[in-house]
């Protein structure tokens, strides 16, 4: 990424965008969750409330119903329609008589079998065929049965039925065998259908008829007031008025006299006796029109409410999606507004470092910053760029100073050797005055070369260009020989020159750059030393290793400078005659030689109390035996 | 004209000192920093040349030390370095003069005679008095058109009596300006000399231009004098 500043942004809003987008989300689902569990339990309370509504008014008609049933029940009359019966003596016997229903004629053995049981049977059949059931107006009045919507139907046992205007044609289904088999006052409630197309909602009751009237059965033998115990029950009736009703139906055991019936207590029939009251059964439809209607509103309330609450429940979560995303979105801009600046001003350091750096001059290498007000991420880049900036100026003062040091040493032999002949030249000299001038200039000529000279190696030993050419030397003869060429100067000073020595020293070696070394500690040691001071060189091979060292009585130098001396350029004493012109470079070659052939140079010196430097160096002896890698 | 040299090159000193004094100048030397500051202190020079790459002291050290105690000996700078930085140091730090090495000895004595004409105030390297003409620069001497012949040491004299005409230079004034610190001083040296002067230039032309002062010293004829 090339900008930090957009590189952190995008970071840090994409975590934010993230972030949102999981708060958000999280936020919907568990909402929406909520929301869902709401929703149904409310629609659980609507259906609820719905199933109880609806019940109710199913209820409310059955109970209707129920009510008219025991009603009519209550009111319904059973008389004997004698119009129907007719016995038909047939020969004296009168066994036979046929009994005329609504049904038609019927010849009947009944009658015959009449004699045989008591007449049981022919008072059974009687009453199946002949009870019809009657209403008396008043008694009526409470239906309107000239409705539509309301069926009635009562049937009897014998087939017999009642129905109301209003089923025209229809009928309820009348299966005996059902019937006989219903319990007594249990309603049964069934959606039935009339005719095609009609359908009603009914009930089925089963009771006995609490007002009925049968009529004395017809005088065909013995008296009635013969009741035999054990003839079971369906003797003759006592006389009785005809038109007496609403009584309960007589006991049949103690209906010995007329009219003798208790009308209160009611014995229970005897076993295997046939309950003299006649079972009706009554049947009641309502057109469940209205109550179909009631529902059908119901209903549509019902779904209307469910599906508002559904509404309701989306339109929330909807609103509740788009708040989430509207706040995200305008999150996520002030948040790319904010992140825009906040981002700048927090890496407003950053760009005060690059400034300060940018700022930076050639000529004084100075960073302006200040290093308190920097973060801690940056103030160890900002000490290392102050360190490397001053390193880097330290370095370029070195050079300078270098370019001026090898200026000044070579123009000032120069002027001097210019001078020289100027002056020599002015106007007639004599020979010797000559021979002076020249013998000037040559030492002049000389210290110039003997400067090249150093420079020049000091640029070999830079560029890596200088090769060692080691050949077979002897050490020792080497020393001695470059004691040999100082000593003149050693003699001039008043100093004392010794070389020690154990016998020669056959060694591999660069011998240019060895006696180039030695010569320049000897010249230095000479130089710096006192008056009837003493230099000694010594030589000597220790496993594999030559070493040589230049003692001299001299001024000695400071432990702090100790290393500086090594250095290029590096004047060590200030004090010294200006009498030839080392520059300070001599030691820094006689460093770079020693290092160069694999070795190491050390010094030992106090002030005022002489130096000693050591040069060790790894050496092959003769004949190739290796004693360490060589140079 | 004296001058202090403060340079530790030896071979370039002795070179210098040879020429300037085959000039006429009374030279003194100083290797060191140190050496020089005592000296220019000590002693009244008309220049000082001053090598700024000294030992003990640097040169530019020293010629700040010096304007800021009032030393206003004129001082002209001798170096190796030659960059424009460093011309621009030297001279704003007070130099009057600045010389790259290597230079010409001759370049060097013209800027010497330069920086004299500059202290006496005068412009015209010729300076005439009277029927009197000499040459500063060529060191030449004329007396109504006749050229005169000096040696070195008259010349110095005569010039140095030419710088201050108008007014009395006493002994030790020209003691102290045409004899450098080596030469003994013999009082009877100057007045030996003014009359080496006197009959060169005097003898045969009028008016006299070598006056003398009894109780104070010499004089070169002014103009209205």
């Amino acid at each position: 990424m090339r900008s930090i500043r957009l590189s952190l942004m995008l970071y840090f809003l994409l975590l934010l965008a993230v972030a949102l987008g999981a708060v958000s989300s999280l936020l919907f689902h568990r909402t929406r969750i909520e929301l869902l569990e709401k929703q149904q339990a409310t629609l659980a309370l609507l259906q609820q409330r719905y199933h109880d509504q609806c019940e109710e008014l199913r209820e409310k008609l059955d109970k209707e119903l129920l009510f008219r049933a025991y009603t009519l029940a209550g009111v319904a009359r059973i008389q004997m329609q004698f119009g129907r019966y007719r016995a038909h003596p047939f020969l004296s016997l009168g066994v036979l008589s046929t009994v005329v229903t609504p049904q038609g004629d019927l010849t009947s053995l009944l009658n015959f079998g009449q004699a045989a049981d008591g007449g049981r049977l022919a008072s059974r059949t009687q009453r199946l065929l002949m009870a019809q059931i009657e209403f008396r107006e008043e008694d009526l009045k409470q239906f309107s049965d000239t409705q539509k919507s309301e069926y009635y139907q009562i049937s009897t046992d014998g087939g017999g039925a009642w129905r109301s205007r209003s089923m025209e044609d229809g009928s309820f289904p009348y299966n005996p065998a059902i019937v006989n088999a219903m319990p007594l006052y249990e309603p049964r409630f069934a959606d039935i259908e009339l005719q095609p197309g009609q359908l009603v909602r009914s009930v089925s009751l089963r009771a006995p008829v609490s007002r009925f009237y049968y009529p004395p059965a017809p005088r065909l033998h013995s008296p009635p007031s013969q009741v035999t115990a054990a003839s079971g029950g369906a003797g003759p009736r006592g006389s009785r008025p005809p038109s007496r009703e609403g009584e309960p139906r007589p006991n049949q055991q103690g209906t010995s006299g007329p009219g003798n019936g208790p009308r209160g207590n009611r014995p229970p029939p005897r076993e295997g006796e046939v309950p003299a009251a006649p079972m009706i059964l009554v049947q009641c439809g309502i057109d469940p029109h209205a109550r179909d209607q009631a529902l059908q509103v119901l209903k549509e309330k019902f779904e209307e409410d469910r599906a508002n609450q559904q509404a309701d429940s989306e339109a929330t979560l909807h609103e509740l999606l788009t708040n989430l995303l509207t706040i995200s979105f305008l999150t996520f801009g002030a948040t790319v507004l904010g992140s825009f600046c906040l981002v700048g001003l927090g890496l407003s350091p950053l760009r005060r470092l690059s400034d300060a750096v940018s700022k930076v001059s050639e000529k004084d290498l100075k960073l302006q910053v200040p290093e308190r007000r920097l973060p801690a991420e940056l103030r160890p880049i900002a000490q290392r760029l102050v360190q490397t900036f001053d390193q880097l100026r330290r370095a370029f003062t070195r050079e300078k100073q270098a370019a001026a040091d090898i200026s000044h040493d070579l123009r000032t032999p120069l002027a001097a050797m210019l001078a020289t002949t100027e002056v020599a030249l002015k106007k007639e000299r004599t020979p010797s005055e000559y021979r002076e001038t020249i013998g000037e200039c040559r030492t002049q000529a000389q210290q110039m070369s003997q400067m090249v000279e150093r420079l020049l190696a000091l640029a070999r030993l830079d560029s890596g260009g200088d090769n060692l050419r080691p050949r077979e030397v002897d050490a020792a003869a080497l020393a001695e020989h470059c004691a040999n060429l100082v000593r003149p100067l050693a003699s001039a000073r008043g100093l004392t020159l010794r070389v020690h020595r154990n016998g020669p020293l056959p060694v591999q070696i660069d011998a240019d750059k060895l006696r180039e070394v030695l010569t320049n500690l000897l010249h230095n040691a000479i130089e710096y030393n006192r008056p009837q001071g003493a230099v000694d060189l010594s030589v000597e091979r220790a496993n594999g290793t030559l070493r040589l060292e230049v003692r001299d009585t001299g001024i000695g130098i400071a432990p702090e400078l100790h290393e500086m001396i090594f250095e290029r350029f590096f004047r060590g004493d200030p004090a010294r005659q200006a009498d030839g012109l080392h520059a300070g470079l001599g030691l820094a070659i006689v460093k770079g030689y020693v290092e160069l052939m694999g070795g190491e140079i050390r010094l030992d010196s106090k002030p005022a109390e002489g130096s000693t430097f050591r040069i060790d160096l790894p050496v092959r002896a003769q004949g190739g035996r290796s004693d360490a890698d060589g140079a | 004209m004296r001058v202090l040299l403060i340079e530790d090159h030896k071979p370039l000193v002795r070179a210098l000192r040879q020429g300037l004094e085959e000039e006429g100048f009374a030279v003194d030397v100083a290797h060191d920093g140190e050496e020089g500051d005592f000296k220019a202190r000590s002693a009244e020079y008309d220049v000082i040349i001053l090598d700024v790459m000294l030992p003990r002291q640097d040169g530019l050290t020293l010629l700040q030390r010096w304007r800021h105690d009032g030393l206003t000996t004129h001082v002209i700078l001798l170096t190796a370095r030659d960059t424009i930085d460093d011309k621009v140091k030297g001279l704003d730090l007070g130099a009057d003069d600045y010389l790259t090495k290597p230079f010409e000895l001759g370049e060097l004595l013209a800027r010497l005679r330069a920086l004299l004409r500059r202290g006496h105030q005068i412009k015209d390297p010729i300076l005439r008095v009277f029927d009197l003409e000499i040459d500063t620069a060529a060191r030449l001497v004329r007396r109504g058109g006749q050229s005169i012949h000096l040696t070195p040491r008259e010349y110095a004299l005569l010039e140095f009596l030419a710088f201050h005409r108008g007014k009395v230079v006493t002994r030790s004034m020209i003691w102290e300006h045409l004899y450098d610190e080596h030469d003994e001083n013999t009082s009877n040296v100057v007045d030996v000399y003014i009359r080496y002067l006197r009959n060169k230039i005097d003898k045969g032309f009028e008016p006299s231009l070598i006056l003398t002062r009894w109780g104070e010293g010499y004089m070169l004829r002014g103009e209205n004098s």
